[in-house]
């Protein structure tokens, strides 16, 4: 799949001194920028401010004070997101073409769609699903359902809000390969909500931390350190 | 109760609006039906039902027309604005709760479903003929159809089917309202704009048809197509034809046994989804 160059060299998401959290404050004066081609990992633990900070910077949430850029230079239509929860137990039956398809825009012609359709899967390795029940599929398969209906945007940037919960590591790992090609063949930038240092060390260009109410955003040598490397 | 007049088929001239409106009613309930079961806010098309009954009950109470009104689709405007009102006020209230709070709020589904239908009655019980109005909204009788229900189901089918332009987005936040906030729809707006679609058509249903009949067009052929179907599109297209097919057959049912047609119809749907739940295609 192939997706536009960036035209222009503002960040693609992010925040200068942003304040966020749900009612109160939890984070406060964070500083932020993905460009064009990076590959973020948000980390910290659970009720840490992971999905708050992503969902603020994506507008999901309101800001309780400064400044969020505009997502995917200001064009929603090259955003891919990929939430926290997702409900598979849809109560109708739904085929995976059917599921990706869901993520492009309406209005768009029968064969763009079954070819943004047809990329996405392939790019994920699950073209052969196309005519599966969603509802049928393993936790790892429907997974990378998700993940392909947001790239059947052929995103910009992709967002995605802990990808990995419930997955094998040999999955994550898998999964993680594959988003960490597109980066590195299609420019695309990315940003993973996860848990786990050790995989977010072995794949991202950079990190942001989030703990006790604070965030440090940086390359992921200098903030992870080479001992996490190394044990990869 | 259909009058026999000899054959299996009624005397077009007599229930050909009945049978039209009906048709069409339960072709098109199910895909406003759909949307609410991919949300799991079935009970919401009960709810709303009820809320709409209170809200003709209250405007009798209130002098702005009589019972005769309420048996026509055509009546006084102030009637049927008070029943629409409640309809679409307490859809968007039900599409606005899971929007904001996660929840399908089936516990105040049937808070409303179960006050409103007690005031209706309580409200209506000194007005004369008004336990029979609320009796007849709840019950479905499909006879009181009157010529120009023909006229309004058109022209609300075809603004329906207008919008399936956006029936990709509208899927995607009943599945997965988060993503579609992110692709940059407002989820007030959706819950907005639907949840008045949903009022005006079941607040109307209701009036003209009565809610035993609009819940089960809505729902049923919805629940039944779900067991035999193994695509959503498939779902989207099974739903309408076993609507439209039911309603046929309930009515010559009806017609041949002399029932209501309406009962028959959910009767004969319930039937179909519960042989559809035993039967399944896979």
């Amino acid at each position: 799949m192939s997706r536009a160059p960036s035209t222009d060299l503002g960040p693609l998401l992010g925040a200068e001194q942003l304040c966020c959290g749900r009612r109160r404050p939890v984070l406060v004066d964070v500083t932020w920028r993905v460009a064009a081609g990076e590959f973020w990992c948000v980390l910290g633990d659970n009720g840490a401010g992971k999905s708050t900070l992503v969902a603020t910077v994506l507008g999901l949430l309101p800001k309780l004070g400064g400044t969020v850029f505009p997502v995917a230079g200001g064009d929603r239509h090259r955003l891919g997101y990929v939430p926290q929860q997702q409900r598979f137990d849809v109560p109708l039956p739904i085929t995976v073409a059917e599921f990706v398809a869901l993520g492009l825009d309406d209005g768009l012609r029968r064969a763009v769609v079954a070819s943004s359709v047809h990329g996405a899967l392939q790019s994920l390795g699950i073209g052969a699903l196309a005519n599966s029940v969603v509802q049928e599929l393993s936790i790892g398969q429907q997974r990378r359902v998700l993940v392909a209906r947001a790239l059947a945007r052929q995103p910009r940037l992709l967002v995605l809000d802990e990808p990995l919960a419930n997955l094998d590591e040999a999955s994550a790992r898998q999964l993680l390969g594959d988003l960490a090609r597109l980066c590195r063949e299609d420019g695309l930038s990315l940003v993973l909500v996860v848990h786990d240092r050790r995989l977010a060390a072995a794949f991202a260009s950079h990190v942001v931390l989030v703990a006790d109410g604070r965030v440090r955003v940086g390359p992921v040598a200098e903030l992870l350190g080479l001992a996490v490397l190394g044990g990869c | 109760m259909l009058a026999q007049s000899g054959g299996f088929w009624p005397d077009w001239a007599l229930f050909g609006d009945a049978i039209l409106v009906g048709t069409l009613l339960a072709m098109l309930l199910p895909l406003g039906g759909a949307l609410l079961v991919l949300r799991q806010q079935v009970f919401v098309t009960a709810a709303i039902g009820q809320a709409a009954t209170l809200g003709f009950a209250v405007a009798l109470a209130l002098g702005l027309g009589s019972a005769h009104d309420l048996g026509h689709s055509h009546g006084r405007a102030g009637l049927v604005g008070c029943g629409m009102a409640a309809a679409v006020l307490t859809a968007i209230a039900a599409l606005r709760a899971l929007s904001a709070r996660q929840s399908t709020m089936e516990a105040r589904s049937a808070f409303v479903f179960l006050f409103a239908g007690s005031a209706a009655m309580l409200l209506l019980d000194r007005v004369p003929h008004g336990p029979q109005v609320v009796q007849r909204l709840f019950l479905s009788s499909l006879l009181t159809v009157a010529p120009s229900d023909v006229g309004i189901v058109l022209v609300g089918a075809g603004l329906s089917l207008l919008g399936l332009r956006w029936r990709r987005r509208l899927l995607l936040w009943a599945i997965d309202p988060a993503t579609a906030s992110a692709h940059g729809g407002k989820a007030l707006h959706y819950d907005l704009v639907v949840g008045a679609w949903l009022g005006l058509w079941l607040g109307y249903a209701i009036l003209a048809t009565g809610l035993v009949f609009t819940f089960g067009a809505a729902v049923l052929p919805v629940l039944a197509a779900r067991s035999w179907a193994r695509s959503l599109r498939a779902s989207l297209l099974i739903a309408p034809v076993l609507g439209g097919a039911g309603l046929l057959v309930g009515f010559a049912l009806a017609h041949r046994f002399d029932l209501p047609p309406g009962q028959v119809f959910v009767a004969l749907l319930g039937a179909v989804a519960a042989v559809a739940r035993l039967v399944p295609a896979r």
